[in-house]
């Protein structure tokens, strides 16, 4: 935290400096690079009561990348945000993208007790906020 | 090869990064043209709204009003204002629901179905879990005042946007805030660094702004990474949150989640600022209702950082045409 005196007193005269009623900018940006994209999974199974934990996840993901590119499929990181229930937000870097949606779609998917496993790309944005905020959509239509 | 291709499976979209000053608001007469009240207004329908505050400021908020569809004198009917409940119930469910209460009505005009009017406030010492008047209320609402009811609800000191209600009633989709208490985190540091700001520095300004979007997007996902005591294996995932302390730290989200128009939503916004209190931060994201294929939102996400009340830092994710 910023909180130590020396940067606490540049904060304000910063803040202070021009600064009456009117609102302004101090500084702008535009993000060109965003270093990590986010993928919404949803698993799709034969068996209705099958559910995703992390490590399913990882297998999952790793045998779908490793089918799709060997060696190099299966060396991109892929971080498990949240899982619940068929659900599950996952992160990966943002130019390894393309090839991880590539891999679970073209993914066969694994047979467990004689119940076939697939995951289904729901969603993907470099902006895990928008897609946050537009989850439930259809509940919206269904209700 | 193949890992290197652009992606081609969604529309991008563009995060533009604004810190600046709102300079003073008054809910009166909410400035239209400037930043941030400017960008809200450009958004199309809203569907969701996200409201991140630090969980002790939660009760201290809660100035919000709400009406449950209902007749008084008819119906059961709830009111909560200014943080208090008032129920109005019917003998037979009064009865049921073991509250303690008053007859309403006047006098010797109670007929032989006299209602019952219960009151308490949620905001005082005694409502909490534990507490013996509050559980009888929680169990109360879980066995007797278990039916669905649509509720109205305005922020203090509006008048209900009628507007709003029109498209609410002639939709059937109802608006109602949902509150998510106690989400586990850790301290981050949200005050820009003054070198930044000082220097002008747009790629560091990128970069920690990106981390802490990143942090607050997973704070309403109420992702388990941010714990402080996620000790999650790195194999399952190597996310670390931005700089901070390692002190535990909980939010309290609400979310308004349905189908509003940017008018309301830019009141409520300026109403939730002037009465948070300037020390304390606050997060404020709208989500547009997205209505093309590629199931792309616009998002406007704001942070407010503590002890800079009139400061801001916002994010706006647009869809590229």
């Amino acid at each position: 935290m910023t909180q130590s005196t020396p940067s606490h007193s540049a904060d304000t005269s910063i803040s202070k400096k021009p600064r009456l009623e009117k609102s302004h900018d101090l500084l702008t940006c535009t993000v060109k690079n965003p270093q990590f994209s986010y993928a919404l999974l949803e698993l799709v199974s034969e068996n209705e009561d099958a559910e995703l934990d992390n490590l399913q996840i990882q297998s999952y993901c790793n045998a779908a990348l490793r089918q799709f590119l060997g060696i190099t499929g299966a060396a991109i990181p892929i971080d498990v945000l949240k899982v619940q229930g068929k659900e599950c937000w996952v992160r990966v870097p943002q130019p390894e993208l393309g090839a991880f949606a590539a891999g679970i779609t073209a993914w066969r998917g694994t047979t467990e007790d004689g119940a076939q496993n697939v995951l289904r790309l729901r969603q993907c944005s470099d902006y895990l906020g928008s897609m946050v905020g537009g989850h439930g959509q259809d509940t919206l239509w269904d209700s | 090869m193949f890992a290197r291709a652009p992606p081609s499976i969604y529309q991008p979209s563009k995060c533009f990064v604004t810190y600046g000053s709102m300079g003073h608001i008054d809910t009166k007469q909410l400035p239209y043209k400037s930043k941030p009240w400017s960008s809200l207004g450009s958004l199309d329908f809203v569907h969701k709204v996200d409201l991140l505050i630090p969980q002790e400021h939660y009760e201290r908020l809660s100035n919000v009003l709400m009406l449950s569809e209902g007749k008084v004198t008819i119906d059961n009917m709830f009111t909560l204002i200014n943080g208090t409940l008032t129920m109005y119930l019917e003998k037979e469910v009064y009865e049921r629901a073991g509250l303690t209460g008053k007859p309403y009505g006047i006098k010797g005009d109670r007929g032989l179905k006299p209602r019952w009017i219960v009151t308490h406030d949620l905001r005082s010492p005694s409502m909490f879990h534990g507490k013996k008047g509050f559980d009888r209320l929680v169990y109360a609402c879980k066995k007797v005042l278990n039916q669905p009811m649509k509720w109205l609800f305005s922020d203090v000191g509006q008048s209900i946007d009628s507007g709003l209600l029109e498209k609410l009633s002639a939709t059937r989709i109802d608006v109602k805030p949902e509150v998510k208490q106690h989400i586990q985190t850790t301290q981050v540091a949200l005050n820009m660094p003054p070198s930044i700001l000082a220097e002008g520095d747009r790629t560091d300004l990128e970069l920690v702004t990106s981390d802490l979007y990143e942090w607050l997007s997973l704070v309403r996902l109420e992702s388990p990474r941010i714990a402080a005591n996620d000790d999650v294996d790195p194999y399952i995932s190597r996310y670390k949150a931005p700089d901070g302390t390692d002190h535990a730290m909980e939010v309290c989200k609400i979310t308004w989640q349905g189908f509003m128009n940017t008018n309301w939503v830019r009141q409520l916004l300026a109403e939730t600022i002037t009465h948070h209190s300037s020390q304390s931060w606050l997060s404020f994201s709208a989500t547009e209702l997205s209505t093309n294929v590629a199931g792309v939102h616009n998002e406007l996400m704001l942070l407010r950082p503590p002890k800079a009340p009139e400061e801001y830092l916002m994010w706006e994710i647009k869809r590229t045409k």
